[in-house]
């Protein structure tokens, strides 16, 4: 006669001693189920055989421990009281992973604003291998939510994009932010986004090329299209843009290290893909080669030769696009003939400037520039201020066919003495076919071919030189124009579903009436309720 | 059971302690509020100050004000959600009456977390006061004719609130379900909420692939979509089986606590 169960004893039977075994055994089977569910899936990935093999593992451990204990009665105890916790176990995990798989949105809001535009879901759609998003931004942030809300956006469409938040502060990040290129554009402010498209198995062997860095900040109403064109450009194969700085008149060069130098800029539009060469137009055969997307003039030492001139002119003629950047009393003839077609008088004169900042930067001929928010070349600047070591004076006049748009201009204490002009003076005037302007935020398609019809004039060459191109945003505004000048003609325009905004004005006496109802009026009303209650049912 | 919620219900409600937790509650969601408000205004102005259209049409109360101020209430939950399973669970087992006289414990438990889910459930619909507030105070951007409010943004972001806090209610019960000591079930279920709350920021511990899903096992990361107003199918279906899963692990819990008592 076996002896009941629940009876007290002081000493452990051998099916007592069955039962603890079998339940430690059982209980080690199922963490270990637990284990290929939470640990195993996500290091194996969801292939079906790591996961099965794993899954049957502990499956076969638990039930075998269980028969091992010979104790049908001891594996009854164990799992009498258990089996909803391991029901409840399995409903979890099975939800977490069952979710993980299930792929079907719907956006219910108006315009659908959480909902890609068709342009950008054609280019998700077509991606040929998966690109790796590498930013470095704070997760937790506005910018980190807005791009991870992006790339959400991206991932309802292709699993092919894959965003990972990084930090300049953790060192196994910076390895990442050099080998993509963002190390030292991290530092100055600049892109801290790139874009990388995934190589073969390896992650990280994509070629410098192939990488698309950018800027993402929160609130860029032209994030969507940004993120598009930089997925399009990462998985295709794109030569790099070459933009030629004329030279052989003693022009700064683009290989010198010194202060007079280009090899920053030089260095900063490379990492965009884009490569300025030297264009010695007396050696080319008095012509710009046919691959220029943009010719870049910086002031020269000696004049040019009058084919020169011609061959420059018949370029911007063409609608190619021109970098002129000036200085007080160098600038040729021609070159100021020439961006007066597109509006843009170049005085005899030099801006002093003022304003507070002049004692800072090294007297009243630095002159600081605000940024037009409005502009495609400005607006990534965010109103950060620029400085021009010494800047001509310029004007700017209406040309038929022409929008010119001084983009950087002096504050109010800025003046040009000599032609009694005050401030705001252009320090950038921007200047493009009426047809195409991009001072809204559209970037709309250039005209000809390779030419996009632009010009830039810049009213100081130095603010691009080596020596102040880490003054305040000059570096992004250098950077800016050639990228603007060069814009691709396959540049995808993105219209995102945007709802349009909308604005809550209040005054404050409206505002001091709606914190005294949320705050006192509500609560209280509530409070005073619930204690009406109570004292009822006490009186009850 | 209906008979079981609604006790549960004038337990939880019609008592002193349901007036001081609900007039919390709209004292919370109010000031809530208004700092979200004030921090619209002034990004409002600088939009404005600067002039540029395309800055001033991202202006938008329903993404950078009402998403904002339901993803701070659901902290709340976060700590109501304890409060109210200690409340339903453990208070109540120091009677231990419905131990003795309740016939199943799934109908108890069952009863008990629905209770829960119906209050948080309310409390999350109570939040479609801001809307409306902001469709009273709001108007569109020059240009545009829409309607400030938008409604479908409204509801499903509302309804993700209170996914999730039927998540934390449903969590805290199963917590509560399985310790006696009503501030020990309160404290632990509150500690068991914040760590899985907060669980991706150990992404970064444990490396981008299992932090990763450690992202996908907590509520937090299921919240951003239905508070843009997108429906994704597979975090409804991640918030219902959490819920059914703690359902469940409250079952069991009070299957043992009944056992225990008899």
């Amino acid at each position: 006669m076996s002896r009941p169960t629940n009876e007290p004893t002081n000493e452990p039977t051998n099916g007592q001693a069955n039962r603890v075994g079998a339940r430690a055994t059982a209980a080690a089977g199922a963490v270990v189920v637990a284990i290929a569910l939470v640990v195993a899936l996500p290091v194996f990935g969801p292939r079906p055989a790591s996961l099965v093999v794993l899954l049957l593992g502990g499956v076969l451990l638990a039930t075998g421990s269980a028969a091992a204990g010979s104790a049908r009665q001891a594996a009854r105890q164990t799992f009498r009281g258990s089996w909803k916790w391991a029901l409840a176990l399995v409903v979890a995990v099975g939800s977490v992973v069952g979710s993980r798989f299930v792929e079907h949105r719907i956006d219910v809001t108006r315009s659908a604003v959480n909902t890609l535009a068709e342009e950008s879901v054609a280019v998700a759609r077509a991606l040929p291998v998966s690109v790796r998003i590498v930013a470095f931004v704070d997760g937790a942030g506005r910018s980190g939510l807005e791009l991870k809300a992006l790339v959400d956006r991206f991932n309802a469409v292709t699993d092919r994009v894959v965003l990972e938040l990084r930090s300049a502060e953790r060192a196994a990040d910076l390895d990442v932010a050099r080998a993509t290129g963002l190390a030292e554009l991290l530092a100055l402010g600049g892109p801290n986004v790139a874009v990388v498209p995934v190589v073969g198995e390896g992650t990280s062997g994509a070629p410098a090329g192939s990488i698309v860095r950018l800027r993402f900040d929160a609130g860029q109403p032209d994030a969507e299209e940004q993120l598009t064109n930089a997925l399009r450009r990462a998985t295709t194969t794109t030569a790099a843009t070459r933009v030629y700085v004329v030279a052989g008149h003693g022009e700064p060069d683009l290989r010198d290290d010194g202060p007079a130098g280009l090899s920053r800029l030089r260095d900063a539009l490379r990492a965009r893909n884009v490569e300025l060469v030297p264009l010695p137009l007396s050696v080319a055969g008095g012509r710009v080669p046919d691959d220029a997307r943009a010719v870049v003039v910086v002031p020269a030492s000696t004049s040019w030769a009058p084919a020169e001139d011609a061959a420059l002119a018949a370029f911007v003629d063409d609608g190619g696009a021109l970098f002129a950047l000036l200085e007080p009393d160098v600038s040729s003839t021609a070159l100021a003939s020439l961006v007066a077609r597109h509006g843009v008088d170049v005085l005899p004169d030099v801006v002093v400037d003022d304003s507070p900042f002049h004692a800072m930067l090294g007297g009243a001929d630095v002159v600081t520039g605000s940024t037009q928010l409005g502009h495609a070349i400005t607006r990534p600047l965010r109103g950060a201020l620029t400085h021009f070591p010494r800047a001509a004076a310029l004007g700017v006049s209406p040309v038929d066919g022409v929008t010119t748009t001084p983009v950087v201009s002096t504050g109010a204490e800025a003046r040009a003495p000599r032609v009694n002009a005050r401030g705001p003076l252009p320090l950038i005037v921007a200047a493009e076919p009426a047809s195409t302007s991009t001072s809204t935020s559209t970037n709309a398609a250039p005209t000809r071919g390779l030419h996009t019809g632009r010009v830039v004039v810049a009213a100081d060459a130095t603010f691009a030189q080596n020596g102040a191109i880490g003054l305040g945003a000059n570096r992004d505004l250098a950077q800016n124009i050639v990228l603007w000048l060069v814009e691709d003609d396959d540049h995808i325009v993105v219209r995102p579903h945007q709802r349009g905004g909308s604005l809550v004005f209040m005054t404050p006496t409206s505002r001091e009436a709606l914190a005294f109802v949320l705050l006192v009026v509500v609560p209280g009303l509530l409070a005073a309720l619930g204690a009406a209650v109570t004292a009822a049912r006490r009186a009850r | 059971m209906t008979a079981l919620v609604a006790r549960e219900l004038r337990l939880l409600l019609l008592s002193s302690t349901g007036a001081a937790l609900l007039s919390v509650w709209a004292f919370c969601c109010g000031a809530l509020f208004l700092m979200d408000l004030t921090a619209f205004e002034q990004a409002e102005q600088r939009a404005l100050a600067v002039g540029d259209p395309a800055l001033v049409a991202l202006l938008d109360v329903n993404d950078l004000l009402l998403a904002s101020v339901l993803g701070n209430v659901v902290v709340l939950f976060l700590f109501l959600a304890p409060l109210i399973a200690m409340r339903v669970f453990s208070d109540e087992r120091t009677t231990r009456d419905w131990l003795v006289h309740a016939s199943s414990p799934t109908t108890v438990a069952v009863g008990k977390v629905a209770a829960g889910l119906v209050v948080v459930v309310g409390l999350a619909a109570s939040t479609l006061a801001l809307p409306a507030l902001l469709a009273a105070l709001g108007q569109p951007a020059t240009g545009s004719v829409d309607p400030v409010v938008d409604v479908g943004q409204a509801l499903v972001a509302t309804t993700t609130v209170a996914l999730c806090a039927g998540c934390f209610v449903a969590v805290a019960a199963a917590v509560a379900a399985a310790v006696d000591v009503p501030l020990a079930a309160g404290v632990l279920a509150f500690l068991v909420l914040v760590v899985w709350w907060l669980a991706p920021g150990a992404a970064s511990l444990v490396g981008p692939d299992v932090g990763r899903w450690l992202a996908w096992a907590s509520p937090s990361s299921h919240l951003e979509r239905g508070l843009r107003g997108v429906v994704d199918a597979g975090d409804v279906v991640w918030f219902v089986g959490v819920i059914v899963a703690s359902g469940l692990a409250a079952v069991a819990g009070v299957s043992g606590s009944q056992r225990g008592a008899r």
